[in-house]
This record gives C-alpha cells, structure tokens and sequence, in this order.
C-alpha cells in the first residue's frame, strides 16, 4: 500500500467526517475508519512486515493520516454535540441580580488622608501621630503662643475642666502639637506629615464645622538647606499629584506665632486652570492652607539649639479639600454619621 | 479694621486705584477682607441753598421755602425745623430718594402745599441722633451738588485684617498709611508734629501712677468744652471706618483711635474727687461701667481711680460715674499707655474686648502718646471751642529705639536666593529701620512702633515680604535619601478600615463629646471616669466620650429613619481620666449591625468578628459570657445575658452583644442592635506578624459526624474544649448544627482526624469517637443522639 493510497483514506475520511451529522453515523464512521479491520489499522499492522527503507518511506505518511483523521473525528464530534443540544431548554436570565455580597463604604476623609499619605510617603515623608486630648503646653506654649498672647485668640478652644489634673488640657485646635512632640525625639533632617482630628470652638455652619481633619507636614534641616523656594516647590509636586495636574502655588504674608516669616498660600484654581469660575469667585486662586518657616522659639521648645536649624511647617483642612474635589455642599456632613452620604464614596 | 480709602490717600500719598492698593497691600502685608464702595444712602440728597422763608397759612408750626440748586432750578419745600432761615446751605432729599433713616421722599401735598423734597436733619441723614432741627451746612457748600461728595462719603473701604504681631504698628490711618508709603518705596510722610506737651501748664488735676502696668500717663485738662455734635468731617470719617458718632468729646478720642492706633478716654472733670490715681483694683471693689453694667473688681485688674474709687478700668472700659454728659463743659483726657498682657487678662476675665482694649493688648509704644495727645488738643480746641488748662505727662517706662545685630546671610538661607543687600537696606529704611554695617553684620535701629522686630529672621520676614513672595523661584531641595518608617498603628489602622468595609461595614466618624445624659446611662461610677469641656458649645456636647458607643446608638437611631438593616464602624478615640487625675487617650474601635429581619445579629456581629481575627492574625481568641459579677460601667448598655467578653491570650480586649433593653428605650431604637467595642491598641498589638511555612498534611483526614444533645446551660464552648482533649487524633472540630428543645440542646459536629505521617484507619476513628463520647458524658452529662 503505497502514499497515494495514504492520501485517499485521507480525503475520503475527511469529508466523511464533515458530512457526519449524528453520533450513529460517528460512531460508524470511528470503526470504519480506526477500527481493527480498517484499511489504516491494517497498514499499521503490516509496516513490521517491511524492510527498513520501506517502513521509512511509507511509515510518516500513515501516521500523518491517521493524526489527520483523529482530529476531524474530535472536531466531529464536538460539533455533531453542539448541535444535537436543546440550548435552549437551558437558558438562564442573566439580568437577574446577583446574590448579595455586601460593601462598606471608608469615610472620604479617610479615603482623602491616605492617597495624601501615599503622596508624602513616595515622596519619603514619615506619618507621625499625636494625642488630640493635648495640653497647653504641645498646642500653645510650645508654638511660642505663651498665655497672654493675642494670637491665641486666632483658635478657639475647647478647654478641659482642669480641676483634680495635673496640667490645663484642651483638644488640640490644630495638629502642630505632633510638631514639637516629634522633634523631641527625632534630630533633623528630617521630613513628616502629620493627619489628624482637630477642635474648635465655634458654632458650625454650612462651611464650619468645629470637629474637622488637618493635615500638615513638615521638613527640616540645616540653616540654609530648607528654604521657602524648596517649600513652593514641594507644594506644588504634591497638589499636582493630587489633583493629576500642574497646579499653581502663591504665597501671600500671613502670620501665625509657630512660623515666621508666615504665609497664607493659594493654589490656581482646578476647575478652570486660574481663568476664574464660580468655584474661585472668577480671581482664579483658592486659598488653602497656612504655611511658614519653623519658628526659632518652637525649635528651642523642642530642645534644639537657636539658628542651627530651619524648616518650613504647611497644613490645611481636609474638609475643606474633600469638599473642593468631591463637590460636597455642607461641612457638616462629614461628622453627620448619615449611611447615606457615606454610601456615596 | 475698616479704612477708609481716600483718608489713607491723602496721609500715604499713593496713586493707586483701591483695588490696586487692596492687592499691593494683600501681597505685601495683610490679608484685605472687602473693597467695597461706601454704602452711604444719600444718592438722591443735594445741597441747596435757602432762598425765602415763608409761613405756612393753614399750619403755624410749618415753613415754606424756596430752596434753589445753582443750575438746577428752586423748588418749593414745606419744612417743620424751627431753625430754618434764609441763606442757608441745607441738605435736601430730592423726591425717589431712600434715606439711610428709612424715610422714603416723595412729592406730596403738605396742609394744602405743594412741597417737593424735604430739607433733612442729621438723624435723617444717618449722621447721629439730633433732630432738633434740620442740619445747616458750612458757607463753603456749592448749591447743587451732591452732598454725599460734599460730605466725603463718595469713598471705597478697604477691611483690612491687622496680623496680630503688628497690632503695634499697624491698627490705625498713620500706622497703614507708613506702610503703603514704604511698599510704594517712599520715606513715611512727616509723621510727628513738632511741637512738645512741655509747652502747657500742668494741669490742675494731679495723677499719680502706683502701678508699673501703666507705662505712661498723659492726662489734659479742657475747659469750655461745648456739647454740640462734631463737625460734618468728623462724623464722616468716623462712619466710614465703621464707628457711630455720639458727642464731640467722645467722637475726637475715637478720631485719635483711628488716627494715631492712641486709645484715649475722656473723663468729666467735674465728676473727678481729688486727683487721678492709677492703680490696682482692691480687694472687693466694684465698678458700674459705662454700659450700665457692674462688674467685680479682680486685684489683677489695673483702675483709674479718684478719692472716691475706681473711674474707670483702664484700657478697657470708662465708669459710668465720670462719664461725659451733655451737661460736661471741663473734660479730663486720658491718653495713656499699658501693659499689654494684663489689659489682655482683665479683658479676658470681664468678657470685654473693646476698640481699646484690642489695640493696647496687641501693644502701644510710649513714644506714641505725645502726637496722639496733640492731636487731640488741637481737635478740642478747633472744634469743640474748649481751651486747655494744663497737662500732666507721668512716665514710668519708657520704650526706646532698639538696636539688633544680625548677619544678613539670613536672607539668602531663607529664601534660597540671593537678595541684593543694597535693596534690602532700602526696603527696612522705607519702614523706618536704620541699618548700619558692622563688617559682617548688620545692626538695625528699631523704631518703637515695631516691638515685632527684634532677631535676624523677623528682618527676613519683612524683607521677603516687601519684595514679594512670588519673586522666589520654587527649587527642588536635595536631600538626604532615607527609607520612611513604618508607623504601625497607622498601618493596622489602614488594613482595618479597608477589611471592614470590604466585609460590608460603612464607616462614621462622630464627634468626640456626648451629653451628661450619656454619660450618666454609664452609672456612677463612671461619671468620675468622664472628662468635661470646660466650654462646651452647647448641652448635648459637654462630656468627652469614654466610649464610642452612646453616638454610635444616636447614628444608629437617625439611619434608622431611612435604612431598616445596615452595618456601620467608627475607628476613633475615647478619653478618660483616672482617681489620680491622668488622662488617657485610647484608639477603640466601635461596630454596630441592625440585623436584617429573620437575620441572628449576634451571630453575624460574632462571624464577622472572627473573619476580622483571622484577618489580623489573632491566635488564642476566647468568647465567654459576661460574668455575672462585671460591674464596669462601660457594659451597662450592653444586654447582660447576651454579652461575650472576648480575650486574646487571656487579656480582654472587648465586649461585643447585643444592646440591653434599657439602652435600645433610652436611644430611641428598635428590634436587635449588636455592638462590639474593642480595643485597637490591643488588637493591633496581638495581631500576627508573617507567618512561616507549615508542611502540608501528606495524609487525608476522616471525617464523622457526631450529635450530642446537652443541657441548656451547657455551652458550646465548653463542649469543644471536652472534645478536644478527649483526642489527640482530633484536627478540625466544626459545628453544623445546633437545635434547642425542652431545655435540652442538640449539636451536631463535623469531627476530622488524622496523623501527620500516615493515613488513619477506620478502626482508629472509631476508637477517638467514643473516647469523645465518653468524655462529654462524663463532664458534661452528653447524649449521644441519632
């Protein structure tokens, strides 16, 4: 039995296979064509009767047809199935809904820390934390607001009935308290921010609220080696990565007792690109935060010797922030406690 | 303080536009709250001239005039004031005009008279209270023009908030005028007139000064004092920037406050007994204010007093016993200087904050009662026809020009560019600080006007600011590299939140206080154990929270408006204080679930629980009910008999069960609320660190199932400890099912055993069931059921 021949079977099986339109017939054609007393099985058999040159010349070619066959028969198979299948009596609604798993919801203020937080921190800015039940000492004295000192009146706060404790506590009316508390025990330089609740006493309205997040950080190092050129500068990296865009940062004088010289800073506005809308009342700039160079008073509270170092301290409120970006109406919401608005982020 | 534009004009001499000197001064120095237009009101209100005056022939007390307005024709007017006359300039409200005093002008027909407009008195035209009669302008006004442009009310205010470290300098028209001047790179106008008190007579009222808190005291004495109203300027300055006019003598200390940043407070003479004495207030002496009220002396507070007692209390308030009347003719001013903190603490402590009392906490130089005090002299004697009989000037501490060496390297080091040191020289002389070269150094005269100004860096400050912090270029700084420290709790903290609200739970923030109401549902022991704000913005928020709890109940009542089932978590902060008076601070979490109907909260408040411990790796939990003997008032909302204790190793780290009757009453609720209060501190510090590798079983387990029927009381807990160590072949013990009737309960258990090295045999099994068998019947009278 020579190649042609080889070649027929294959032709013949092949079509054969094509036109097979039930398992019956399949199954005829498996033992027509594969079968003991097949033409294929036969010559299979009758290739150890050959000498060494016909068995190589011969031999590839029934392999070759009887792989060929074997995979028009799988093909065949799987197709006479498919279509011998009621499909139909078989179908699901797949617009049913699915079986509940439930979802929480994080607060936004604690969605906003973190992506702040993995900002600093690729950034290689360390997260430092700080009691909000503070003393006078961390959240005044120490930001070089002694007792008697008008800038204290720039906070209102809530103070702790002191009878029977051994300091005046408060809740701390801004997170610069961590400030002094790191440096106690870190030697510069040194880069951190510092998230966290903070308190003040004023009634609240649609845009005050007097439990609300700030957010601040801090760098510091030698004279010289941290300067407010540097602090624009990191500025401006972070709020282009929050926001995903070039942001623009302008520094205005301000004063707060723990900076000097300080600064109220503004960003170009990130619904118009500093053209002017209504979210910028048309000046094209949003006022943002407070800003400023490490006091030399608070670095000698925290132990450091006078004019060795300089740093730059910035923060702002984070509510104010999430509002901007999420488009939230009322400051109040945050601390509502409501499901519903929670649900929304 | 609110300025006036065109009075800061005319003292800076800038050209600026207002919104142009609002944003100079914004980038440069303060931030400017408002540029608004003056709101005057008298846009329809003209100067005319009287040209006849008539009688009115059906009304005696009615006059008709002929009032002209230069080119714009006479119209006739039916007045009432007594004191009209002819050849008077008036200020007449046309007809459609809307005066500040609400009266609306229309033609009208008066007693038969046609009268168009109507000729205005003072009170009418929002300048003060008289109405005795209509206001008679100065010759000098021109018929026919506006009167609101006569009187200087056509002006821009600038709200400008003043930082508090230049409260010195900065709160008054001189102190912004020097500084719009220097911005503008100008030497200050001629700001000291050049003539000295020592040029009077000492004055016939004698003042001693006993206390150091007065630095200086600057007493005059005026006679003649007329008790008109001030003039129109006068008034007119003063309501622009924002104050009303009540008297001449008043009006001029408040013209020399807005002046000169001077608090001055004008005594009657005549009501002083003896001499002028300041001092300390007394122990139990009282003082009636000029406001009417009377207020308890403190021995820190600093008085003004005469024989008699305390006049007034200084820098903040005057006594109403020597207060100017209309019947003062000798009036004695006071123009004196003092101790910023202890006006600060008296303020504080009488709740006052006056004009004066902000200005003098935020400190008054000495050097600036001397202008101030002339200033003033020549007011009284202009315009309030007085004369001055004496003057006593008593210094106790005089401030001088302060000199401060620094290294001018300064700038360069702050703001990482180089400042040209020639400009820098110039821009502190503009503010009127002398810098002199001393090699390296610089040494700077400080005028006392700037007590702010005293180190190397506050120069900087002022430099950097005149020049304008957008002329620093942003630069990238170099920097050590350094891997950030993990802070752990910061970290859990991250995983927890996420885990939960993954698991289904929304998370709340609440704030950090709650009623006494909460507090007390606490019992009394634990009332000791709250802390209390000491100034708590309003009754529901006057303790700080000892437990997260009580808000998450008030949440959970509000969600239920709106949500029948929902699951929620706050992560926050409790506080509490001890016997000792310590504080403490401790992170808590708080869970709450308002099961769905047919739902067991307990079961899923504790399923979801030990997902979070697996989760966070807790080995060695242990749930066991609250002991009947638990008398932390941290668990009395807590259902007694429904309520696990859960440990970690032995030490508690939470309660979680289901909220006790008189809590779900007391919150408002309704149906099961479970809670669990855990501490985060303790789960944090037992939560696994990574784990290591376990070979993994080679040999497969054999599983059977076992029922027991118990007695109630009998808890699965208990049985699961029998079974495990009644079989050291046992691996996994999982209950499947538990049924209660008649006081007994049945538990069904998925039991696999196994060794680690080869397979167990049936025979093996059979043997471990009944060992468990036995156990349980033997401790705990278990039935083996079908």
């Amino acid at each position: 039995m020579g190649t042609e021949r080889m070649t027929e079977i294959e032709e013949e099986g092949k079509r054969a296979f094509a036109e097979a339109g039930s398992d019956e017939v399949l199954r005829e054609l498996e033992v027509r064509f594969f079968g003991r007393k097949s033409e294929l099985t036969a010559a299979l058999k009758g290739l150890k009767d050959l000498s060494a040159e016909e068995k190589r010349e011969i031999g590839p070619s029934i392999q070759g047809t009887r792989t060929v066959l074997m995979e028009a028969f799988v093909v065949a198979k799987e197709r006479v199935e498919r279509e011998g299948r009621d499909w139909e009596s078989e179908r699901i609604d797949v617009t049913a809904p699915g079986i509940a798993e439930p979802l929480g919801h994080l607060h936004p203020i604690t969605t906003m820390i973190a992506e702040i937080e993995d900002i600093f921190t690729r950034l290689g800015f360390d997260v430092a934390d700080g009691p909000e039940l503070e003393n006078e000492f961390y959240n005044f004295d120490a930001l070089n607001m002694p007792s008697d000192h008008p800038a204290r009146d720039m906070q209102d706060t809530f103070w702790i009935e002191s009878e029977g404790l051994d300091t005046r506590y408060l809740l701390r009316t801004h997170t610069s308290p961590v400030q002094v508390r790191y440096m106690e025990t870190h030697v510069p330089p040194f880069r951190i921010i510092v998230p966290g609740r903070v308190f003040r006493n004023e009634s609240t309205d649609a845009t005050h609220e007097h439990t609300f997040h700030q957010f601040e950080s801090l760098v510091v190092g030698e004279t010289g080696d941290v300067t407010v050129g540097h602090f624009k500068h990191l500025a401006e990296t972070f709020f282009a990565e929050f926001f995903g865009h070039k942001i623009d940062v302008r520094l205005r004088p301000s004063y707060f007792p723990f900076v000097e010289p300080g600064f109220e800073f503004d960003i170009s506005c990130v619904f118009c690109d500093g053209k002017g809308c209504a979210s910028c009342k048309g000046i094209g700039w949003i006022e943002i935060g407070g800003a400023g160079m490490v006091q030399q008073k608070v670095f000698e509270a925290a132990g450091y010797p006078r004019g060795k170092y300089q740093g730059f301290a910035w923060g702002f409120g984070l509510e104010r922030l999430a509002m901007m970006k999420r488009r939230i109406p009322d400051a109040r919401l945050f601390m509502s406690g409501d499901l519903r608005f929670i649900r929304q982020f | 303080m609110k300025f006036s534009y065109n009075r800061l004009k005319e003292l800076s001499g800038t050209e600026k536009t207002p919104a142009e000197l609002a944003e100079c001064i914004m980038f440069h120095t303060f931030e400017v709250e408002s540029v608004d237009r003056y709101g005057h009101g008298l846009e329809s209100v003209v100067i005319g001239l009287v040209e006849s005056v008539g009688s009115h022939p059906d009304a005696d007390r009615l006059r008709v005039t002929t009032v002209s307005f230069g080119d714009g024709g006479t119209r006739t007017i039916v007045c009432g004031a007594p004191n009209v006359a002819e050849g008077q300039k008036v200020a007449v409200a046309l007809p459609g005009a809307k005066l500040p005093g609400g009266i609306e002008i229309k033609d009208a027909t008066i007693r038969g008279i046609a009268s168009s407009g109507m000729i205005c008195a003072e009170d009418e035209l929002g300048l003060g209270s008289d109405h005795e009669g209509i206001l008679v302008l100065p010759e000098d006004a021109q018929a026919g023009t506006s009167f609101a442009e006569y009187a200087g009310f056509e002006d821009t205010i600038l709200d400008v908030n003043i930082l508090p470290n230049r409260g010195c300098d900065a709160i008054s028209y001189h102190g912004m005028a020097r500084e719009i001047a220097a911005l503008e790179g100008r030497q200050p106008l001629s700001d000291v007139a050049p003539i000295t008190l020592t040029s009077f007579p000492e004055s016939a009222v004698s003042v001693s000064v006993e206390t150091d808190r007065c630095r200086r005291y600057v007493g005059i004495l005026f006679q003649g004092v007329t008790s008109s109203s001030s003039p129109l300027w006068l008034k007119s300055v003063l309501l622009r920037s924002g104050i009303r006019p009540i008297g001449i003598a008043v009006d001029i200390t408040n013209y020399a406050l807005l002046e000169y940043g001077q608090p001055m407070h004008a005594f009657d003479a005549d009501k002083i007994i003896g001499g002028i004495v300041v001092r300390q207030a007394r122990e139990g002496e009282s003082l009636i204010l000029l406001d009417g009220k009377t207020i308890a002396l403190s021995v820190d507070d600093t008085v003004i007093a005469d024989e008699e007692g305390p006049l007034a209390l200084a820098g903040v308030m005057g006594g109403n016993r020597s207060g100017i009347t209309s019947e003062t003719t000798r009036v004695f001013l006071e123009v004196a200087t003092f101790d910023p903190s202890s006006i600060r603490k008296t303020a504080s402590l009488h709740r006052l904050s006056t004009d004066a009392s902000y200005r003098f906490e935020r400190n008054v130089d000495t050097e600036r009662a001397t202008p101030s005090a002339i200033g003033a002299i020549r007011l009284f004697v202009e315009t309030a026809g007085a004369s001055v009989l004496g003057v006593t000037d008593v210094t106790t501490h005089q401030d001088e020009p302060v000199s401060v060496r620094f290294a001018p390297s300064v700038f360069k080091d702050m703001f990482g560019t180089e400042i040209p040191l020639g400009d820098a020289k110039e821009k502190l002389g503009c503010l009127g600080v002398v810098v002199t070269e001393d090699g390296d150094e610089w040494i700077a005269s400080v005028p006392t006007s700037r007590p702010d100004l005293r180190d190397a860096w506050d120069f900087a400050e002022e430099v950097g600011r005149m020049i304008g912090y957008d002329a620093f270029p942003s630069t990238a700084p170099h920097v050590v590299l350094s891997a950030p420290t993990a802070d752990e709790s910061i970290r859990f903290g991250r995983e927890l939140r996420t885990f939960l609200a993954s698991s289904g739970f929304d998370e709340i923030k609440t704030y950090s206080f709650y009623s006494d109401a909460d507090a007390k549902r606490f019992g009394p022991d634990m009332t000791d154990q709250h802390l209390r704000l000491a100034n708590p913005m309003n009754p529901d928020q006057t303790s700080l929270r000892a437990s997260l709890l009580p808000s998450a109940l008030h949440k959970t009542r509000e969600n239920l408006r709106f949500l029948d089932s929902f699951r929620f978590f706050e992560l926050g902060d409790r506080y509490q204080r001890n016997g000792t008076g310590e504080v403490t601070e401790e992170r808590t979490l708080s869970i709450v679930i308002v099961p769905k109907k047919g739902e067991d909260g307990f079961a899923s408040l504790k399923g979801a629980l030990e997902k979070l411990f697996r989760f966070a790796k807790l080995a060695d939990t242990a749930w066991e009910a609250l002991p009947e003997d638990d008398t932390s008032g941290m668990h009395s909302l807590f259902h007694p008999t429904r309520t696990a204790r859960i440990s970690i190793s032995g030490r508690t780290i939470g309660v979680a069960g289901e909220i006790g009757p008189a809590a779900v009453r007391a919150y408002g609720l309704r149906g099961t609320v479970v809670s669990a209060q855990l501490s985060f501190d303790l789960l944090r510090s037992s939560s696994g660190t990574v784990s290591t590798f376990q070979p993994l079983p080679k040999f497969p387990y054999a599983t059977r199932d076992v029922s027991l029927t118990v007695s109630r009381s009998v808890t699965i807990g208990q049985i699961e400890r029998i079974i495990r160590e009644a079989s050291p072949l046992l691996r996994q013990v999982e209950v499947f099912d538990i049924y209660e009737q008649e006081g007994e309960k049945k538990v069904a258990f998925h039991l696999s055993f196994g060794f680690d090295d080869r397979t167990v045999t049936g025979e093996e099994v059979g043997c471990e069931v009944e060992a468990v068998f036995t156990a349980t019947e033997r401790e705990c009278s278990a039935k083996r059921s079908a």
